[in-house]
């Protein structure tokens, strides 16, 4: 099918279909090549639609990347909303691109972002609606290539059957030595599609689940994972690049708003905090950082190029950037007369968060400020290493309510580790101690927002091993949270949130999730090789779009668990034993599998780590990479300089590093 | 803090194509204040809460639409030679805007631009006219009323019909019409394809030009002269 016919049958859907804007392309800064001229053609894809696939910084730099390369090109496509897809079925037109209008089954290699395991049904209707064989098994040698990549693939097991092959970490690098290999691969028309994969499995970071073979104990337990192909490495050990490119500063601009409407610029990648709850913070390190400079003068650029009146320093902990106060007022001194909403998201509760978001706000309007304790009391605090005294939160709530902000956003968990119904409570104290210490700044215009979801221990993070809530558990916790914050009337709610009225005066308002929900990120996070064909069973019994509260199928997912004989209980309650075999363990994310443990077995404890900038705990990160730390001199990482210093200190000693 | 006597009030012309014409109203606002804020021209801002960029347009164009003649007044924070401030627009326009024209609006002048606004040109290309198509425009002009109905509303379309031709040239065969679109008045191009026997989603229709009220069409064209010389 050729892009002139492809935009004829546009011309005829569009006009009928909600928000057309989506299925266009033709924005500022996309990418045109002339498809004829270059031979390597990739099409990278986000699994759900335009509005939330678009801001995908991930999906940003990797087009950005391929584009520069002279004989690749790469073009976006997006899950077309419900009312599209049919659209689309019945003109009989498959997915195409959206730069070029061509069928992306067409292209030789379709990346995919997998962030979060709520889009994996939605991976399906998008290889569905491109007419691209669902199974790895079943792609002939002309099929496109499916690489999957995102946080989601440190587990890829569950969409094992789906993809060629999985990124496991960073992609600046590996994509074009992956789309290289698909080349050297096409050049030769007699190799099959298995000569692909053997070649893809010897890139650093790339993992090709067909090249590996899952035996399972009579526990169900996947006690042994073995190479296929000798060359297949055991473990995968994550891709990392040893210094943050430049950023991207040629955003698409969108027509239409989307989720996120502004130019996104990484100040530094990784975190040094080690929340135990935290999938990020592990799978991330190390900490590398941008120089300030190299921020402002990107961001610079951005805005001249795009016009986006937000822009968005993103991290996984704001406050920890070194040089954050310096990059603060740079900002503020340099973009100040443009009346710009810039976000500083993750900042640490004390009060100097409040002076860097005040001078970066400058005289702009001030709406929430988020502070995210994520237990209430300081006893889970410290279990979930997150600790900041209740005195702090509170001094820090003050002084936000001081400097003109007049709503709290506050975060909770419920469903850490060893909680009781006394520590979910204390949630609803500690939300109105800093509701009081508004209204002794503010009156009755001081506001609390309160937002509390549920726990859902990932792979690769000390909390692995730990069982998840059930749902009678969160309904019952979320029931307590209603009734207490909410008093009679808005605990009616059963939806998700509600407004209420503590003590008569109103000001807190609650939102949580919904426990169905939680258990499809549960039993997905942790699953193993086996939830392939429940996720192929659900599709096919019509789950679509289960990140949507409107579309999500809690009974046929459970159907489809029926039908493969698997529960889903297995893998979202059940408490693991450190030593038993895990779904991921071929996964080396770089952080010691050992060391996880130990820092579980601290948390029981009650021990607490502090930032590992001030002392390396010796997570794995430094003996694994420690060639590419000593070609990276200076404070780009944060981990420290391996030298003598470090041997002596035994950091570089510990296990030895893979071939 | 924004100070009226700093304002200065110019208007534009531009034209509405390619995916911009899939573009609604708001995103249309959005488009135009990225570009001002590419082009660095300082727009001004409305006072209040929800602020947002001083802006308007003649007439919302409908989903699909294309056009080479929309009219939008932009408020900006700076006094511009028009041929400057036509050149930095235009230097960063996104695809499927361009700007044609800018002049400017002397502080005398209070009307708003959607109450100026009189009548507009549209065009309807017919890639395969029907056989009959001029009997039926004729009979479309022999008629004396044409009564529709709009949102539980009757009205007279002929009234809002201030022309129809059916043009055929080097060009092919084309519908050209005029539309009042008066407050409260307004015609719209599909309820004559209608009329007429053709579905509209076979066809794509352009706005050509947006006619202002005698007196200020007649003023602007004196001062675009001027802003070309």
């Amino acid at each position: 099918m050729t892009p002139e016919v492809i935009s004829q049958k546009l011309d005829r859907i569009l006009p009928r279909v909600e928000k057309p804007g989506r299925y266009t392309g033709g924005e500022l800064n996309e990418v045109v090549k002339d498809w004829q001229q270059v031979p390597l053609r990739v099409a990278l894809g986000f699994p759900d639609i335009y509005d939330l696939g678009m801001p995908n910084l991930g999906l940003a730099i990797l087009y950005d990347i391929i584009n520069k390369q002279p004989d690749m090109l790469a073009e976006r496509v997006y899950l077309p909303w419900t009312d599209m897809q049919e659209a689309m079925r019945e003109a009989e037109l498959p997915l195409y691109s959206l730069e070029s209008k061509h069928l992306v089954r067409d292209f030789d290699v379709l990346g995919l972002s997998l962030p979060y395991e709520s889009v994996y049904s939605n991976t399906l209707s998008l290889l569905d609606l491109a007419g691209i064989p669902l199974l790895t098994a079943e792609r002939g040698r002309d099929e496109a290539v499916v690489i999957g990549g995102g946080h989601a693939t440190f587990n890829p097991e569950p969409m094992a059957d789906f993809f060629d092959a999985f990124v496991i970490g960073e992609g600046e690098e590996v994509i074009v030595e992956i789309t290289r290999a698909v080349a050297h691969w096409k050049a030769n028309p007699d190799a099959p599609r298995a000569q692909l994969h053997r070649a893809l499995s010897q890139i650093w970071g790339v993992y090709v689940p067909s090249l590996y073979e899952v035996r399972y104990d009579e526990r169900d337990l996947p006690a042994e994972v073995s190479a296929l192909a000798d060359e297949a490495p055991l473990p995968v050990q994550k891709r990392i690049v040893r210094k943050l490119p430049p950023p991207v500063t040629d955003f698409i601009v969108p027509y239409l708003g989307v989720v996120h409407n502004r130019a996104a610029i990484e100040i530094m990648r990784g975190c040094t905090r080690g929340c135990r709850f935290c999938h990020a913070g592990m799978i991330t390190r190390p900490v590398r950082e941008r120089t300030v400079d190299e921020i402002v003068d990107a961001l610079e650029v951005a805005l001249d190029k795009t016009g986006f009146d937000e822009a968005g320093l993103l991290s996984l902990s704001s406050s920890d950037y070194d040089e954050v106060l310096p990059l603060v007022k740079k900002v503020a001194e340099r973009f100040g007369e443009r009346r710009l909403n810039i976000s500083l998201p993750s900042l640490r509760i004390e009060s100097f968060s409040v002076d860097l978001m005040d001078a970066l706000m400058g005289n702009s309007r001030r709406s929430g400020f988020t502070l995210a304790p994520e237990a209430a009391s300081e006893r889970m605090r410290e279990i979930i290493n997150k600790p900041v005294s209740t005195e702090n939160v509170l001094t820090t709530a003050r002084e936000v309510f001081k400097r003109g902000w007049h709503t709290i956003k506050l975060y909770f968990m419920i469903g850490h580790p060893s909680e009781t119904l006394d520590d979910v409570l204390e949630i609803c104290n500690l939300a109105r101690a800093v509701l009081a210490e508004g209204r002794a700044v503010l009156g009755r215009r001081a506001k609390v927002h309160v937002g509390v979801s549920t726990f859902v221990p990932k792979p690769h993070t000390p909390f692995q091993w730990v069982p998840c809530d059930s749902i009678e558990q969160i309904r019952k916790k979320q029931q307590l949270l209603r009734d207490n914050l909410l008093g009679p009337r808005g605990a009616g709610k059963g939806k998700g949130k509600g407004k209420g009225k503590p003590g008569g005066g109103g000001g807190i308002k609650l939102n949580w999730n919904n426990p169905h929900e939680t258990m499809l990120e549960a039993w997905l996070t942790r699953g193993d090789r086996r939830l392939g064909k429940v996720i192929l069973e659900a599709w096919r019994r019509g789950v679509r779009f289960d990140a949507w509260h409107e579309h999500f199928r809690f009974d046929l997912w459970l159907e489809a668990f029926e039908a493969c004989g698997l529960d889903y209980t297995f893998y979202t309650h059940r408490e693991r034993d450190v030593d038993e075999p895990l779904p991921w363990d071929h996964i080396d994310c770089a952080v010691n599998k050992s060391f996880l443990a130990e820092d579980y077995r601290w948390s029981l404890e009650g021990r607490t780590r502090v930032d590992c900038r001030d002392k390396c705990f010796a997570c794995g990160i430094l003996p694994k990479f420690k060639e590419i730390r000593r070609q990276t001199p200076g404070d780009v990482w944060e981990c420290p300089e391996v030298g003598r210093a470090a041997v002596k200190a035994g950091l570089v000693d510990a296990p030895a590093p893979p071939a | 803090m924004s100070n009226a006597a700093l304002i200065f009030r110019y208007r534009a012309r531009f034209t509405k194509a390619g995916a911009l014409r899939y573009t609604g109203h708001l995103d249309l606002l959005r488009t135009f204040e990225r570009m001002l804020r590419r082009a660095r021209v300082p727009i001004a801002y409305t006072e209040g809460f929800n602020v947002r960029p001083r802006l308007q347009f003649a007439q919302a164009l409908p989903l699909g639409f294309t056009s080479s003649g929309e009219l939008v007044d932009l408020w900006i924070e700076r006094c511009e030679a028009p041929a400057a401030l036509l050149e930095r627009l235009r230097a960063s326009e996104p695809p499927g805007l361009s700007i044609l024209a800018v002049w400017p609006v002397a502080r005398v002048y209070k009307e708003s631009l959607p109450t100026l606004t009189r009548s507009a040109d549209y065009v309807v290309p017919l890639p395969s006219p029907p056989a009959d198509i001029i009997s039926r425009v004729a009979a479309l002009h022999a008629r004396e009323r044409i009564e529709r109905t709009r949102r539980d509303k009757g009205y007279d379309l002929k009234e809002l019909l201030e022309a129809l031709r059916l043009v055929a040239d080097d060009e092919g065969a084309r519908l050209e019409m005029r539309l009042a679109t008066r407050e409260a008045a307004t015609g719209r191009p599909e309820a004559v394809l209608d009329e007429l026997g053709l579905d509209p989603a076979d066809l794509r229709i352009h706005r050509a030009a947006l006619l202002l009220e005698g007196e200020a069409a007649a003023r602007e064209e004196a001062a675009g002269a001027r802003a070309r010389a």
